[in-house]
């Protein structure tokens, strides 16, 4: 008897905080709930957020060091000299407004705008120009390497006007001062934040002070970056556009879909291609496709160290992969096989290099040949963590398989791949890549490449693959000012790298950007890849 | 008391002195030499030397172990490789983030585990008995993050519930909150930011579901058996027998030192929540610890490990070590062990 | 041994924990020979099928690469037996010998040692498995060192309690006052009586170990492709959720049951071998 009454007890106490907890939750409104019903007018009303979802958190905001994803943010922060127009390669003015090359091609001179101030009032001229290039090269991160191949000075010749002074002539030096990792132009006055001699590094990892149309408002780590409008902005803010942009860190693909689904997100930067090709039936979403682009896929092979020195046995791979399957069905029919190193649509590209075929009888034929035909041992792959890196492995993983080759795989982020490549003891056999020039010029391509993957130009060291003639060939073409001697010394070195299949060149994607269908005035642009122009666009309200 | 507080803080210092050692001995494991990771790619060999110097990476490493303690005494956890920014600086505000989630799943173990392991003592029968250990066992098999997806899908597809992060954005930029201790829910409550509370309590509402229920149901089952045992003790009889209340009987003598062998649970059950906040933080994209120990995994940024680690550790050794001083508290017998 | 099976048996949660194993182990053992795609566990592919729901072909559907997922999750049984054994043989054979040494040495020995496990055992497993495994490199080897290395100090404990009750026994003096040398005594008389403690504590430990396992597997830090792993099947699946479910949904399933099993089986036979051992549940201490 006393003891049910104690039971009822309890159960009146657990049903007491129940009700209390019920009736929290139905004070919580519907989280997150879309917009508020809109008021029907001539004009469609429009909202001021845009809100991007990304795997990647930016490793810095300071346009010096920026190499990587986190161009991302400080494209819409910083602005460069010139830009790219629309979806093309072809440059046009900026915050310079015209600009002239000396006859023997070692000077370039810009005229810059007089409009310009920076976000904290500081004016923008040829001094600014000046110190964010020197800035640059003396921190010695992000695109300096590039500049320091072939700039020699920068000169103030009056206020609005700044000559580039070049080493030896280079044709891809317009392209080069418009992409998104030369747009370094930060205001002078950063100078007043430098400790222990950093330049200002440390405080710029965080705070922005550049003349694009967007400033950094807050960062929550591992959360998400809000930028608001400049009101300052050259351009003004008449017209459609959008002023604020929150920047969404969402570690996965299909976390990013579900946001997107929901609207909770306008757009996402990582969504995988399966997610891509579901979208696509979603009446919510519109899904914009480049027609070509540079994003493309391979493996680049260790020939100095473990079982890919021979050559025999990086052939019978490039014969085994799978490149149909994996392109029509993997990648649901979204790319094309790679034909040489160069992509398709990059400059430089050379459509009658040698292509490898599925063929396995004759990577078997070939494994026989180097003494293993059964395989029977191991390799090491390192690769990015995003859905194509993994598709890639995945599809390898098989390949080599197939060849009796079993694999130890390592998930690695950009920057730490390219450091463990860098020495001997860390590199793997195997790493499955991919590399996006920085501006459209086939020295930014298969040089930028060569510097990171192979040779590391400068050091004069050797990581995953070396050619004397191949490293001759793309130092002279880097500077052939003539178009068809250039040309020809590029389809000579990609001949050679495949001849000595240096990689396996997989396959290009066809990349595709999901937006709500309320998203208006995006222009993609392959340079730019995964980066919005979100001046130029604006967002309607939605309509349920 | 003073004796056994000394001696339980002595021995937490012994644990982060274990604890430094294995991450110290295990930085020798990495591959790569550290001085060039911190010099950078581009540096000459005569520069990485002077690094190496200057990091006193030359020194016999008995010494270097020496010199890493005494910079983590001065509040020095090292500088991550990836951001080159002191860790302590990149920890710090994924430690509330982290210190947020597991408190608020303990608090729901101990709001549910007590009550409904105080129910399942009091109806005892073959059926409950069975039910209880079913459950209980049922619950510490779940993998969590494989719970935290299935949740997803029951109550972030179906009923809209947030399934990511910790705020919505949009509320967040509305209405700025003013950061006062970290905890969100918290600092909107000290600074009246309704907006941001009603979006941060339904955002951290799926998570700590799926953190809490292994140790709900560990403490559920705990106060079971603890009021079960005390049930049969010689006093309990002699209250019964006195004809006391049944009521009075469980609140006032049986609960009150069950209680007391709940309370040690709880400080274990911390390391727990503290554990699988790593993995629940990976599925609901909680911007915590755990997400910034993954992402210094795969960035192999150690110095960032080792910090996460110590830390952790730390905070667990705290929980314990307040535990265990409030139970010396209630209880004066432990003084004498 | 009829004592022992008639209690066991007639509980009948630990009767299906018990059953559950004995699955579990013939499912380990005789898997490759019987799944419908044995080829599947591995780097096989078959990529007309990929991301097909489940159906009469395909039990539990099929993965991004169109591999069988019931083929594989079948598979994968054997992998996460062998990491739990390994793992428990591992930190059983450390944790015993040091905890023999301790509680037959005594003095200070014993008390550095004890301190020492004390620490380990203070320190959140799953983070410092993590922080090893991370320093080691991601694989299903350093997966298992780094838990074991974890997971010691619990047997430590154990085996040097029995050791002091044991020690002080009269055929223990009676051995050692025969010449008898430290290490005899501990192999011939004093192991051989603590051995049921032991094994208890590692039939409670195994389905602890497979689910930290699967964590690390989950985080990456465990199993790497292609392997059959569940939790790094649930990883991946986690990708193509919630419209590809079954991806990840049943391995996350298969570690749930496997755990479930163990868990019921070893509390099952912890209660058994000390119906009085209620005070603090043997798990509830372990956070995983």
């Amino acid at each position: 008897m006393h003891r049910r009454r104690i039971g009822l007890a309890v159960v009146a106490l657990l049903l007491a905080a129940a009700l209390v907890a019920g009736a929290c939750a139905r004070q919580a409104p519907p989280p997150d709930a879309g917009p508020p019903p809109v008021t029907p007018s001539a004009e469609p009303q429009l909202e001021d957020t845009f809100i991007i979802g990304s795997s990647q958190e930016p490793t810095t905001l300071d346009p010096a060091i920026v190499y990587d994803g986190s161009d991302r943010i400080t494209r819409l922060i910083y602005e460069s000299l010139l830009d790219y127009e629309g979806s093309t390669a072809n440059v046009k003015p900026h915050l310079a407004t015209e600009w002239s090359v000396s006859p023997d091609g070692l000077v370039y001179t810009f005229k810059l705008r007089q409009d310009v101030k920076f976000h904290d009032g500081t004016p923008f001229n040829a001094q600014a120009v000046k110190f964010s290039f020197d800035r640059m090269m003396s921190i010695g991160k992000g695109m300096a390497w590039a500049f320091k191949m072939v700039l020699n000075e920068v000169k103030v010749v009056d206020d609005y006007t700044v000559e580039f002074h070049l080493k030896k002539p280079y044709p891809g030096f317009l392209g080069m001062v418009a992409n998104r990792y030369a747009a370094p132009i930060i205001s002078p006055s950063v100078k007043q934040y430098e400790k222990d001699g950093d330049l200002g590094q440390a405080w710029a990892f965080d705070h922005t002070i550049g003349t694009g149309p967007y400033k950094l408002a807050s960062w929550v780590k591992k959360q998400e970056l809000t930028l608001v409008e400049n009101d300052q902005y050259w351009r003004g803010w008449e017209g459609k556009h959008i002023s604020r942009v929150i920047y969404k860190i969402l570690p996965d693909s299909a976390t990013q879909r579900m946001m997107l689904e929901r609207g909770e997100i306008h757009t996402a930067t990582h969504i995988g291609i399966d997610d891509i090709v579901a979208l696509m039936d979603n009446k919510d979403i519109k899904i914009v496709q480049a027609p070509s682009s540079n994003f493309n896929w391979f493996l680049l092979l260790n020939t100095n160290k473990g079982p890919f020195r021979d050559k025999r046995l990086r052939e019978a791979l490039a014969w085994a992969f799978p490149y149909q399957e994996t392109i029509e069905q993997l990648f649901r029919g979204q790319a094309r096989q790679a034909v040489g190193p160069i992509p398709f649509g990059v400059p430089g590209h050379e459509p009658n290099v040698f292509q490898f075929h599925r063929d396995l009888a004759k990577a078997k034929a070939l494994m026989a040949e180097a003494g293993f035909p059964n395989g029977g041992f191991k390799v090491t792959i390192t690769h990015g963590e995003n859905d194509w890196a993994r598709k890639i492995l995945e599809m390898t993983i098989s390949a080599l398989g197939e060849l009796g080759i079993t694999a130890e795989t390592r998930p690695l982020v950009w920057g730490a791949m390219l450091d463990n490549m860098k020495s001997m003891d860390t590199a793997p056999d195997i790493v499955v890549g991919d590399w996006w020039d920085d501006y459209p010029d086939p020295d930014a391509y298969l040089g930028g490449m060569a510097d990171a993957f192979w040779w590391g130009g400068r050091e004069e060291k050797d990581y995953f693959y070396t050619n004397q003639e191949v490293k001759e060939l793309l130092g002279q073409a880097a500077f052939e000012a003539d178009d068809a001697r250039r040309r020809e010394l590029y389809r000579q070195a990609q001949e050679i790298i495949v001849k000595d299949v240096a990689g396996v060149w997989v396959l290009d994607y066809l990349y595709a950007t999901p937006f709500r269908k309320n998203v208006h005035g995006f222009v993609f642009n392959p340079y730019y890849i995964m980066t919005y122009n979100v001046y130029d666009m604006w967002i309607e309200k939605e309509t349920k | 008391m003073l004796d056994y507080t000394l001696r339980r803080i002595a021995f937490l210092a012994l644990v982060l002195f274990v604890v430094t050692t294995i991450t110290f001995s295990l930085a020798y494991l990495v591959p790569g030499d550290p001085a060039r990771l911190v010099a950078g790619d581009k540096a000459s060999q005569e520069q990485v030397e002077v690094v190496r110097i200057r990091l006193g990476l030359d020194r016999p490493i008995p010494v270097q172990y020496a010199m890493y303690l005494g910079r983590l005494l001065r509040g020095d956890l090292g500088r991550s490789l990836h951001s080159n920014r002191p860790v302590l600086e990149d920890i710090r505000d994924f430690f509330s983030a982290t210190f947020e989630l597991t408190t608020l799943a303990m608090g729901l173990t101990v709001v549910i585990g007590i009550p409904l392991g105080v129910l399942s003592a009091v109806r005892r029968g073959s059926l409950v008995d069975h039910a209880s250990r079913l459950f209980s066992l049922a619950g510490v098999s779940l993998p969590v993050f494989w719970l935290g997806l299935l949740l997803q899908l029951a109550f972030g597809m179906a009923l809209g519930l947030p399934i990511a992060g910790r705020v919505s954005s949009r509320v967040l930029m509305d209405a700025p909150l003013q950061t006062v201790t970290g905890m969100y829910l918290i600092d909107s409550l000290l600074t009246r930011n309704w907006a941001v509370f009603r979006s941060a309590a339904t955002h951290i509402v799926l998570p700590m579901v799926t953190l809490a229920l292994p140790s709900l149901v560990l403490v559920t089952r705990m106060v079971r058996s603890s009021l079960l045992e005390v049930l049969v003790q010689d006093y309990i009889r002699t209250a019964r027998a006195y004809g006391f209340p049944e009521r009075v009987i469980m609140f006032k003598y049986a609960l009150k030192n069950a209680m007391l062998a709940t309370l040690t649970l709880i400080g274990l059950a911390y390391g727990y929540l503290l554990g699988g906040s790593f993995l629940v933080e990976a599925v609901f994209a909680w911007p915590g610890l755990g997400r910034y120990a993954a992402s210094s995994i795969i960035l192999s940024d150690y110095p960032a490990i080792m910090g996460v680690t110590l830390l952790v550790t730390l905070a667990y050794g705290l929980v314990n070590l307040a535990v265990d001083l409030c139970y010396a508290w209630i209880d004066p017998r432990v003084k004498l062990r | 041994m009829r004592r022992v099976l008639r209690p066991l048996l007639r509980n009948r949660l630990t009767l299906g924990g018990f059953v559950g194993l004995l699955g579990l182990v013939l499912v380990a053992v005789t898997a490759p020979w019987w799944v419908p795609f044995p080829e599947h566990g591995g780097a096989a592919r078959n990529l007309a099928h990929r991301l097909q729901p489940p159906d009469s072909t395909y039990w539990f559907g099929t993965d991004d690469l169109g591999r069988d997922i019931f083929s594989r999750v079948l598979l994968g049984t054997a992998i996460s037996l062998r990491t739990g054994a390994l793992v428990v043989a591992v930190a059983a054979g450390l944790g015993v010998t040091l905890g023999a040494v301790a509680g037959y040495a005594g003095g200070l020995l014993d008390e550095a040692i004890m301190r020492v496990t004390d620490a380990f055992l203070a320190i959140p497993s799953l983070v410092l498995a993590l922080a090893i495994g991370s320093a080691l490199g991601p694989s299903l080897t350093n997966a298992l060192l780094a838990i074991a290395l974890v997971w010691w100090p619990w047997y430590a404990r154990l085996v040097r309690a029995q050791v002091l009750s044991i020690r002080e026994q009269e055929y223990v003096a009676a051995a050692r006052s025969l010449g008898s040398g430290a290490g005899r005594i501990l192999y011939r008389h004093i192991l051989p009586n603590a051995m049921a403690p032991i094994l208890v504590q590692a039939s409670l430990d195994f389905g602890y170990v497979i689910l930290t396992a699967a964590s690390l597997g989950f985080l990456g830090l465990g199993a790497q492709p292609p392997t059959p792993e569940w939790g790094l099947m649930v990883s991946v699946g986690r990708k193509f959720f919630p419209k590809w479910w079954w991806v990840a949904t049943f391995p996350g399933l298969a570690i749930f049951v496997a755990v479930l099993c163990f868990n019921l089986a070893g509390d099952g036979l912890r209660e058994l071998s000390d119906p009085r051992l209620r005070k603090l549940d043997g798990q509830a201490n372990k956070e995983v």
